[in-house]
């Protein structure tokens, strides 16, 4: 928070913020064991990614290459 | 201008650097799953949407263009991921988290036992009239009051102007506040 954003709370609102603070000090469980499970999900999902990206956007060019062609000779 | 120390990690990560990229995670994985548990029914789907956000920024961090810290890109990321659960689950998160998944989630307590379960049954108490709150109020509280961030963040989280999240804050608390004193549970709200 930066001091521009300092507010003056009612002592009822300062209560809630102090309510709501052991919420602060919750932690994802088994933190490091997720983390190396993101990353390696991340791992394996990028060139998967990338393959099926390649894919549609050969696809698309080719879908869009036919609608010429298709267009095209209808026009003719 | 601002600094922001995630800026190398992220340049690394963008070079391929996948180790940066798990520190990314690291710094930032209790923040994500701390504002998408309060989004969400229970404990679990918000460990599966923490999951679901880093791997949706790890797939999208060629447009990130760090203009804005790379905290309030990743929560906003989170936000609409939490936002985007629950409108499809079709279901409003009012389940008060689970008490064995509340044990493992904080950090270690001091006190008697009997203590430690005050302590927990009254966190049950409050997610619950938390969760009762509408969307757009709970998700502006959880980032000010939980979070302590700043209006501009929330602005950027939230894709509304600074002037909205004031104004939308200050109706969270007085709504909440009222939720709490018509509680039949002594909140010792101050009058």
């Amino acid at each position: 928070m930066t001091d521009e954003d300092a507010e003056p709370l009612t002592p009822a609102e300062e209560r809630v913020r102090a309510l709501l603070h052991p919420f602060s000090e919750a932690r994802l469980p088994d933190g490091a064991e997720r983390t190396r499970s993101i990353a390696h999900t991340a791992r394996w999902q990028r060139p998967v990614r990338r393959a099926l990206v390649a894919v549609g956007t050969a696809g698309a060019a080719l879908g869009g290459g036919l609608g010429t062609l298709v267009r095209g000779r209808r026009d003719r | 201008m601002f600094t922001d120390p995630d800026q190398p990690l992220v340049r690394a990560a963008l070079a391929g650097d996948l180790h940066a990229f798990e520190q990314l995670v690291e710094r930032h994985r209790d923040v994500v799953f701390r504002v998408v548990a309060r989004l969400v029914a229970s404990d679990q789907e918000a460990e599966d949407l923490t999951q679901d956000t880093f791997l949706r920024a790890f797939h999208r961090l060629e447009r990130y263009r760090g203009e804005a810290p790379f905290r309030s890109w990743l929560l906003r990321i989170a936000h609409n991921t939490a936002v985007t659960h629950v409108t499809q689950a079709g279901r409003v998160a009012t389940h008060p988290l689970d008490a064995a998944g509340e044990e493992v989630a904080m950090s270690i307590e001091a006190g008697s036992p009997a203590d430690q379960l005050e302590r927990r049954e009254r966190r049950q108490r409050l997610d619950t009239k938390l969760k009762g709150l509408g969307r757009a109020h709970r998700t502006v509280l959880v980032l000010r009051d939980i979070e302590g961030l700043s209006y501009g963040e929330i602005a950027r989280i939230t894709d509304a102007p600074v002037g909205s999240v004031k104004g939308r804050l200050h109706r969270a608390r007085s709504e909440f506040i009222d939720v709490l004193r018509n509680n039949t549970y002594d909140w010792e709200l101050p009058r």
